[in-house]
C-alpha cells in the first residue's frame, strides 16, 4: 500500500497539509492546463519529448509535472504503431514512484490519514504499452492467420488478443486457431463457443474450474442446443468447481423431461439444493417435486424438494408446503423450519 | 493519432468536458467513447450457490444460506426486515439452541454484516463465506462447535438488497456523472465538490435504492427518469453522530445522503434488529464489511480500556490476514463522527466496533496491474476473491474466538499413573452467575511416583493443522504454545518453593470428552502432563502445595486469574482478573487458585494469588461426602484432606 508517509499523516489530521499532499482544487486545475497542452502537440514525437522532460521537472515541481505526464500518457495511448523511442520513454514509467498525493477514493474518506496518488502514472504506462502490445499481437496473429502458420500462432501469447481476433475470425481461421492447441482456458472457452465445439467445451469443464470456464458454462444453453448442452453440463466428471452453477444453468434449457429428470436425480447429493432452485424456477416441476416429497426417496432428497417449492414463489407450491407442515406424520423439525418459511 | 477520448479525460478530473451524464461500459481492455478499460476482465455474476473464483449472483447466494440452514441445527435465518422493493433482509444465526454458554452462563453475541454499499461485491462474498466456514466445521468437536455453543453469531450477508441487486442487473455499466457537463439539479447544489464526477448508479450504486427505479440510463436521454443519483447511504444513516461531520450531505443525489433522519431506512433498522438478537447487551463484537482500501477502520468512544482492546483486536485480526499491518486500523478520534454503523454500535454498547474495508489497497485496481480507473478498487478481479474470503475470514475467526472471553482454568485432576488412582480432583462448576470451587485430595505426592496432571480449560485453547493434526499457532498469532505449570507451596519446613513441570505443546488433548485423558468438552480444552518428584522435592510433604498455571488462549489472552467472577464485556473485561487481583487492566495472569495441600494461608505461596480468598460452594460438602465414599472404595492409601 502506498501511504503518505507517517508524519505526513499525522499533519494531515491535525487539520494542516504536508509535503506531496494536495487540495483537489489546485488538482483539478492542473489537469485542465495539462489537458490543454497534450492536446496541442503536433505529433507523437513532441508528446514523447515531453513525457521526458516532465519525468524531470517532477522532481522539483512534482503537481504540474505529474498532471503533464498522465495527460501525455492518455493521448500517446492513441498511437497506431509508436516508435521505439516512444515506448522507451513509456516503459520508463512503469515504475513510477508518485509524489503527488490527495485525499484517499476510498468510500469512507472522512477518516483522515490514508492518501493517494493523485495520477495514476505507472498504471497508465501499463494500460498504454498493454494497448500497443495487443494491437500488435492482433496484426501479428492476422498474418499468422493470413499465412496458416500454426507455429506462429502458437508463439503469440496474448490470451486476450487471441479472444478478441477469435471473435472476429471466419470459420477457416478458427479452424486454424483450434489446431494451435492454445492451454488457455478462456481462449479454449471462446474457440468452444464460435465453433460449437463440444469435446473442447467438455474438456475446459473438466479441468480445474476458472473464472473464464465459468463463463463458458454460463454460455452453454444459448450456445448449444438443449440437448447438447443438458450432456454437457450433466457430466459426472465435472471439475467440482463448476457443479452448483451447471445444476442452475440447466434451468436456462428448453425445459424437458429428460431436463428435469437429471435435476431431480442431483436432487440427494452434494449439489441437490442446486438441482432445488433450478427445479424451482420452472412451475412445470411442481407436480414431480410433490412426488418426491410424498415418497420421501432419502432425507436429503426430502429436504431439497422442500427447498424448491420454498424459492419456487408459486401458490400451489406454498400450498403443498403448508400441507406438509402441518402434517403429523412428517418428521417435527423439518415442519417447524417449513413453518418458519411460510411465515 | 486519433482524438484524445473525452471520457477518459474526464475519468482523469477534467474539467474540459461538457456532455451531460452518460452510461460508461467497463472492458477487459477495449478502448473507446463510453469504454473504460480496467486491464483485467470484468467480473460478472456467477449463477453458483457454492463458491466460486467469482461473485455470486444474489438468488444463488441467498439460496445457499437457506439450504445451510435447514441441514443444520446450529444455523437459522431470521427475517430481520424488508426493503424499500418489499424483499426480505435476512440474517443468519450461527448459534445453538440456548443463550447460555456450556457452562450455563449468559452467551456473548457478535453480529457481522456486509452488502451495506451495493457496488462492494467483496463484502456480501466474505461474509457469507464466514457462515459457510462455519457450517462446514460445525462438528468439528473443537474451535468452531465452541464457538457455536458459547457465542451468539449473527450475520447479514447483504443488507443493501435492492442496491445489490441494482449492481448485478448492470454489471459492467454505469451511470456516471461529469464535473461540469451535468447540469446540476437545484438538490445536489450543497453536495461537496469532489463527488460530482463520480459514478453513481448501475454496477458502481453505492446508496439504496430509495426514490431510485431499476432503469439505469442518463439523463436528458429519451424516456429515461433522472433518478440515479438518488438513494441513501446507509453507512450515514445512523443514529449516532447523524448528520455531523463533512462527509455527509443533507441533498438527496450525494453520494454520501444522510436520509431524512437518523435510521430513517429499513435496511438500517434492520441492521439495528438483528443486533437485537444478540440480545443487543450481549454484543461484543461488530463488524461493518465493505470496499476497498485494505484497512480496519474504527472509532475512539474516548472509554481507554474499550479503545485500546479494540486497536489490539484489529491488530490481531490484521495478523490473520497475513500481518499486522496488512489491514491497518484507523480509528476517528473519540467525539467526532458521521453516521456510520460502527460509530453506532461502538457508542451505543461500547464494543469492539469496525469498518472493515477489504482489499485492494487505497491504490485500488492497481494493485492487480489495472489500468488505472479511479473506482476499480470496487471491482475486485475474479480470480482474487476467494484468497480473500479465506484470509478475512480467518481474522473474523480471531476476532470472534477471542470476543467470546478470556480462558480460565476450570477443572484439574491428578492421577497415579500406575493405578489411575485419582489423587486430586478440583472443579469449577456454576453457581448461580458466578463459579465455584470443589477441589478434594490427598494433596501426599510420593517421591519417585509418576502422576498424570490434566487440566481443562473454558476454551479451546490451541489450533491443529487441519492436515498434521500437530498444535501450531493460528495464523498470524505468535504464542507459547506450551503452558508454564508449577508446583509451588511452602515445604514441611515452610520454607517457599516451586517445582516447574516440563510440558511440551504436546501435551493438548485433542481426543474426544470421556475417553482417558481426553479433552473436557472441546478439542484442546484440556491439558495433560506426567511428572515424577524426586526424592527430596520440597513438594512431598508439603505444608501447602498449590498448582501456578501460566497460559493463553491461542490469541495470546492470559488466564483469568479468578475464575470464580466469570469474566464478561463491560466497556471492557468485566471479572477478568489479573495476578495482583484486580480486574480492570484487561491482561489477566497466572491460575493459583488450584490448592492440594491446604494450611490455611490463604495466598501465603506463590505470590498474591487473584483468586486464592475463594470461597467453596455449599454444594461442597456433599461432593465430599461421595467423594470419600469413593475414595474408599477404591481403597485409596492417605487420608483425603479437604482444601
Ligand atoms: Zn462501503
Amino acid at each position: 500500500m502506498r501511504l503518505c508517509a507517517a508524519a505526513c499523516i499525522a499533519f494531515i489530521w491535525s487539520g494542516g497539509a504536508c509535503a506531496g499532499y494536495v487540495p483537489r482544487s489546485a488538482l483539478d486545475e492542473a489537469v485542465r492546463i495539462a489537458a490543454v497542452t497534450a492536446k496541442s502537440a503536433p505529433d507523437e514525437s513532441t508528446l514523447a519529448a515531453r513525457l521526458d522532460a516532465a519525468r524531470l521537472s517532477a522532481v522539483s515541481d512534482p503537481l504540474p509535472a505529474e498532471a503533464e505526464l498522465q495527460q501525455t500518457l492518455l493521448r500517446l495511448r492513441e498511437a497506431i504503431a509508436p516508435q521505439a523511442a516512444t515506448r522507451m520513454q513509456v516503459e520508463a514509467l512503469t515504475d513510477y514512484s508518485p509524489q503527488t498525493y490527495t485525499d484517499a477514493l476510498d468510500d469512507e474518506r472522512a477518516r483522515g490519514g490514508l492518501t493517494v496518488p493523485a495520477f495514476e502514472i505507472a498504471a497508465t504506462a501499463r494500460g498504454t504499452l498493454r494497448r500497443w502490445d495487443k494491437a500488435a499481437h492482433r496484426a501479428a496473429l492476422v498474418s499468422a492467420l493470413r499465412r496458416g502458420d500454426l507455429e506462429a500462432l502458437r508463439a503469440i501469447d496474448d490470451a486476450a488478443a487471441w479472444r478478441e481476433q477469435i471473435a472476429v475470425a471466419s470459420d477457416a481461421e478458427l479452424l486454424l486457431l483450434r489446431s494451435a492447441d492454445s492451454a488457455d482456458p478462456g481462449v479454449r472457452s471462446a474457440l468452444a463457443l464460435r465453433l460449437g465445439d463440444t469435446s473442447l467445451a467438455r474438456d475446459v469443464l473438466r479441468a480445474p474450474a476458472t473464472p473464464a470456464g465459468l463463463t463458458l458454462l454460463a454460455a452453454l444453453p444459448e450456445a448449444f442446443e438443449s440437448t447438447v448442452a443438458l450432456t454437457l453440463l450433466n457430466d459426472p466428471d465435472l471439475d467440482s468447481g463448476y457443479r452448483s452453477a451447471a445444476r442452475l444453468a440447466m434451468s436456462r434449457l428448453v425445459w424437458s423431461a429428460e431436463t428435469q429428470q437429471a435435476l431431480l436425480a442431483g436432487l440427494g447429493d452434494a449439489d441437490g439444493a442446486s438441482s432445488a432452485q433450478a427445479l424451482a424456477r420452472d412451475p412445470r416441476n411442481l407436480p414431480a417435486l410433490r412426488r418426491i416429497i410424498a415418497d420421501a426417496p432419502d432425507d436429503l432428497s426430502l429436504r431439497r424438494a422442500l427447498l424448491a417449492l420454498h424459492w419456487m414463489e408459486d401458490a400451489g407450491a406454498s400450498a403443498t408446503l403448508a400441507a406438509f407442515s402441518h402434517d403429523p406424520a412428517q418428521p417435527a423439525s423439518l415442519r417447524a423450519e417449513v413453518s418458519q418459511w411460510l411465515r | 493519432m486519433a482524438a484524445l477520448s473525452r471520457v477518459t479525460a474526464a475519468l482523469l478530473f477534467s474539467v474540459t468536458a461538457t456532455a451531460a451524464a452518460q452510461v460508461l461500459t467497463l472492458t477487459e481492455d477495449s478502448y473507446g467513447d463510453t469504454l473504460v478499460p480496467l486491464g483485467y476482465p470484468v467480473p460478472l455474476p456467477v449463477d453458483s450457490q457454492t463458491p466460486v473464483d467469482g461473485f455470486r449472483r444474489y438468488a444463488a447466494l441467498q439460496a445457499r444460506l437457506d439450504e445451510l440452514a435447514l441441514s443444520s441445527d446450529s444455523i437459522r435465518e431470521q427475517t430481520i426486515g424488508q426493503t424499500l422493493a418489499q424483499r426480505p433482509i435476512t440474517a443468519v444465526q450461527l448459534s445453538d439452541a440456548d443463550a447460555l454458554t456450556a457452562e450455563g452462563f449468559a452467551e456473548p453475541a457478535a453480529l457481522i454484516n456486509g452488502g451495506i454499499h451495493a457496488r462492494e461485491w467483496g463484502s456480501p462474498e466474505v461474509v457469507a463465506a464466514l457462515v459457510e466456514h462455519y457450517a462446514e466445521r460445525q462438528n468439528d468437536g473443537g474451535l468452531y462447535r465452541y464457538l457455536l455453543d458459547n457465542l451468539n453469531l449473527i450475520v447479514i450477508p447483504v443488507l443493501n438488497v435492492d442496491g445489490f441487486l441494482q449492481t448485478q442487473r448492470y454489471p459492467d455499466t454505469f451511470l456516471q456523472t461529469e464535473y461540469s457537463g451535468d447540469p446540476t439539479p437545484a438538490d445536489l447544489s450543497a453536495e461537496p465538490a469532489e463527488y460530482r464526477n463520480y459514478p453513481r448508479d448501475g454496477r458502481f450504486r453505492r446508496k439504496n435504492m430509495r426514490n431510485v427505479d431499476e432503469t439505469l440510463c442518463a439523463a436528458g436521454s429519451t424516456g429515461c427518469v433522472a433518478d440515479g443519483m438518488l438513494g441513501v447511504d446507509l453507512n450515514r444513516n445512523n443514529t449516532h453522530a447523524f448528520a455531523s461531520g463533512n462527509q455527509n450531505s443533507n441533498a438527496s443525489g450525494s453520494l454520501v445522503y444522510h436520509g431524512v433522519s437518523a435510521a430513517s431506512e429499513p435496511e438500517i433498522q434492520a441492521l439495528y434488529a438483528a443486533g437485537n438478537l444478540g440480545p443487543a447487551a450481549r454484543l461484543r463484537l461488530y463488524v461493518d464489511t465493505h470496499t476497498f482500501s485494505r484497512v480496519y477502520y474504527g472509532v475512539n468512544t474516548g472509554r481507554t480500556r474499550r479503545d485500546a482492546l479494540a486497536r489490539a483486536l484489529a491488530q490481531r485480526m490484521s495478523a490473520a490476514t497475513g500481518g499486522v499491518d496488512r489491514y491497518p486500523y484507523n480509528p476517528t478520534p473519540a467525539g467526532q463522527g458521521i453516521g456510520s454503523t460502527d460509530e453506532r454500535f461502538a457508542y451505543d454498547y461500547q464494543i469492539p466496533a469496525y469498518t472493515l474495508e477489504l482489499e485492494p489497497s487505497a491504490n485500488g485496481g492497481s494493485d492487480y496491474g489495472s489500468f488505472g480507473y479511479h473506482h476499480d478498487g470496487f471491482v475486485l478481479p475474479a480470480s482474487e476473491i476467494a484468497r480473500v474470503r479465506e484470509e478475512i475470514t480467518a481474522a473474523n475467526t480471531v476476532g470472534l474466538y477471542r470476543m467470546a472471553g478470556p480462558p480460565s482454568l476450570i477443572a484439574a485432576q491428578v492421577r497415579r499413573v500406575d493405578s489411575d488412582l485419582l489423587v486430586y480432583d478440583a472443579r469449577w462448576m456454576r453457581d448461580g452467575s458466578t463459579r465455584a470451587l470443589t477441589q478434594f485430595g490427598d494433596g501426599n505426592l510420593e517421591p519417585g511416583v509418576a502422576y498424570r496432571l490434566w487440566l481443562a480449560f473454558n476454551k479451546p485453547m490451541r489450533w491443529r493443522d487441519p492436515q498434521t493434526q500437530a498444535i501450531t499457532q493460528f495464523i498470524g498469532q505468535s504464542i507459547d504454545l506450551a503452558p508454564q505449570i508449577a508446583l509451588t507451596g511452602r515445604d514441611a519446613g515452610g520454607a517457599a518453593f516451586s517445582f516447574a513441570l516440563a510440558t511440551t505443546a504436546e501435551g493438548w488433548r485433542a481426543t474426544p470428552p470421556g475417553t482417558s485423558a481426553g479433552c473436557l468438552r472441546y478439542a484442546d480444552d484440556a491439558y495433560q502432563v506426567v511428572f515424577t518428584l524426586p526424592t527430596g522435592s520440597p513438594a512431598i510433604e508439603a505444608r501447602r502445595l498449590q498448582l501456578a498455571v501460566t497460559a493463553t488462549d491461542f490469541t495470546g489472552q492470559a488466564l483469568d486469574t479468578n475464575p470464580a467472577t466469570v469474566a464478561d464485556w463491560a466497556g471492557g473485561w468485566a471479572n477478568y482478573e489479573d495476578d495482583a487481583g484486580r480486574a480492570d487492566t484487561d491482561v489477566g495472569g497466572s491460575d493459583r487458585t488450584l490448592v492440594l495441600v491446604d494450611d490455611g494461608s490463604s495466598a501465603a505461596a506463590g505470590g498474591s494469588g487473584g483468586g486464592g480468598s475463594v470461597g467453596l460452594g455449599s454444594s461442597l460438602t456433599l461432593l465430599l461426602a461421595a467423594w470419600l465414599r469413593r475414595q474408599r472404595a477404591q481403597k485409596s492409601r492417605g487420608k483425603p484432606r479437604l482444601q
